[in-house]
């Protein structure tokens, strides 16, 4: 009996031992950040700065200006450290900079000129693999600086500009490396998929309108004017109405602050209905210029539009560039389609497939031709078909 | 010990001792300058030199233009008085630092002024200023001190 209670005893408490080991945290390693932000402040830090000689020696190689060489090679691979920190900072979509929004417009965005180095190291990088033939590790590199651009955000107008132009050089580099290789079907498969994916927030032009608001707002006081009126130089000559809106600003009290931070708040409010609005682009920008004018005309008669037509940018532009990379972007994922039909056939369609990304300036699909050097994709509106963005979406094929 | 190191260990052993001034550095080099362009100048008058005495002559002329870039160099970082070191420091409090040509205002006049290259070039501006980043440091470099 004795030694039956012994045995359920034993077994119990190695039972419980056992249990106690494998749910014990004290041996676990903490996990790692949650956080890409976390990774790319560490990847900051992690390389040596180039002298001005190498920065633009990268910048250029990245650009496809000059070939590789053995002392941008050595610069590059002494940045590994770098640039894995920012690969796995990829891998999070969580990305919060910890921005002090409490500092108004003197928030520090130091974050934003330190992805770009980043951004061109990689680009670089992925310039040297692919003139060794490494072409997938190339398209990987690419594919990294996609999601480097997305992390950058829409925290702030700037964030939100500076993401569009990083997503404007991936596109660009993808399109030469596509130029340069024979259209492998396993390359071309794994990019589209890679393309496919959303795996982070897209950045987007609201959210980072919404965030300035926010901020103008909350500087649009008595005694923060003299940052305001900061905001204001610019080096063209000032007119008489600025010169106008100016003296105002020096000179306004409370009550014209308080009454322009409501005309502002207005504003920025119908910009963003426009915004919200699923309207084609032609619309979105006509409107979002009408309504960019309002201020510069109604200032003479009201001073309360003086802040508002001093400070707001123009919200049209910045809408056009957004579709303007977009379209870009969708020109590379219709892009890779017709290198894969070329891959799979030997020669290129003679019409562009159904159901693929298209123009989002006309809202229709690209309009598709066969060139000497490979294809084009078309955007219908007139104001395309001379200049950058024509020849931003020509292909070449490797023959 | 060779001319050379024995002036570079006069100037390594003397160099505190050694108070000039900017005004002095000038008339020490120009010195320096018009003395060897004088003694060249006297030579090639008086008679062609023999291949050892041009050798002799232009080592003594780098020695002497290297002493004197040495001192002058010195004296220069080494002792400017208080006012000419604050006088600096005022210069370069003049240019922005990194943190201020990045704040939201300056960079959305930078983008008043040339849209996305505007923001662009004030980021590589930014980046152009930025002290030394330290290289990647292992946790094995800090163990052994190899970065220390």
């Amino acid at each position: 009996m004795k030694t039956v209670t012994t045995n359920k005893l034993t077994k119990f408490t190695s039972f419980i031992l056992t249990l106690l080991i494998l749910s014990s945290p004290v041996f676990a390693y903490p996990p790692d950040p949650d956080n890409a932000a976390l990774l790319y402040y560490q990847a900051y830090i992690s390389y040596e700065k180039a002298d001005d000689t190498m920065e633009d020696m990268v910048a250029d190689l990245s650009r496809g200006n000059i070939e590789p060489n053995e002392r941008i090679k050595k610069y590059i691979e002494s940045c590994r450290a770098a640039i894995d920190l920012a690969a796995a900072a990829t891998e999070i979509p969580n990305c919060n900079w910890g921005l002090k929004y409490s500092d108004g417009v003197s928030i520090n965005l130091a974050h934003v000129a330190q992805t770009r180095k980043l951004v061109f190291l990689i680009t670089a990088e992925a310039r040297i693999l692919a003139a060794e033939g490494d072409y997938q590790k190339a398209i990987n590199r690419c594919l990294t600086v996609h999601k480097i651009g997305k992390h950058v955000g829409d925290d702030t107008p700037i964030s939100f500009l500076v993401s569009m132009s990083i997503d404007k050089m991936v596109a660009s580099r993808i399109q030469d490396i596509l130029a340069d290789m024979q259209p492998d079907l396993e390359t071309l498969t794994c990019l589209k998929a890679k393309l496919a994916e959303v795996p982070f927030k897209t950045p987007s032009l609201r959210f980072a309108m919404r965030s300035e608001k926010e901020c103008f707002s909350s500087e649009m006081q008595v005694d923060r004017r003299d940052k305001l009126l900061a905001l204001c130089s610019g080096p063209e000559e000032v007119g008489d109405l600025e010169k106008m809106a100016i003296k105002r600003v020096t000179e306004g009290d409370e009550v014209f602050f308080a009454k322009n931070r409501d005309y502002y708040i207005k504003h920025m409010n119908s910009l963003d209905e426009v915004l919200e609005s699923s309207i084609p682009y032609a619309e979105v920008y006509s409107r979002l210029e009408q309504l960019n004018e309002r201020p510069g005309k109604e200032i003479t008669e009201n001073p309360a539009a003086t802040l508002t037509s001093l400070l707001t940018p123009a919200f049209g532009r910045i809408y056009s560039i957004e579709i303007r990379t977009k379209t870009i972007s969708n020109s590379i994922r219709t892009a890779v389609e017709i290198y894969m039909i070329k891959a799979k056939s030997g020669k290129l369609p003679d019409t562009l497939p159904d159901g693929l990304p298209g123009d989002l300036f006309s809202g229709k699909d690209f309009k598709y031709e066969k060139t000497a050097d490979g294809f084009a994709l078309r955007c219908q509106g007139e104001e395309f078909q001379k200049g950058r963005m024509r020849r931003m979406l020509e292909f070449k094929v490797k023959k | 010990m060779r001319p050379k190191e024995n002036i570079e260990e006069f100037v390594k052993v003397r160099k505190p001792d050694v108070t000039t001034s900017r005004e002095m550095d000038k008339r020490t080099l120009d010195d320096s300058l018009a003395a060897m362009e004088q003694t060249m100048r006297a030579k090639s008058a008086d008679h062609k030199p023999s291949t050892a005495r041009i050798i002799t002559l232009s080592r003594m002329i780098k020695l002497t233009a290297a002493a004197a870039v040495i001192i002058a160099g010195i004296s220069f970082y080494v002792h400017q008085g208080p006012g000419e070191q604050k006088d600096t420091a005022m210069v370069y409090e003049a240019v922005e630092s990194p943190a201020e040509i990045m704040t939201m205002k300056s960079l959305t006049i930078a983008y008043r002024r040339g849209g996305i290259e505007g923001i662009e070039n004030q980021c590589e501006k930014a980046l152009k200023i930025l002290g030394p980043q330290p290289a990647s440091l292992s946790l094995g470099d800090l163990f052994n001190g190899s970065q220390s």
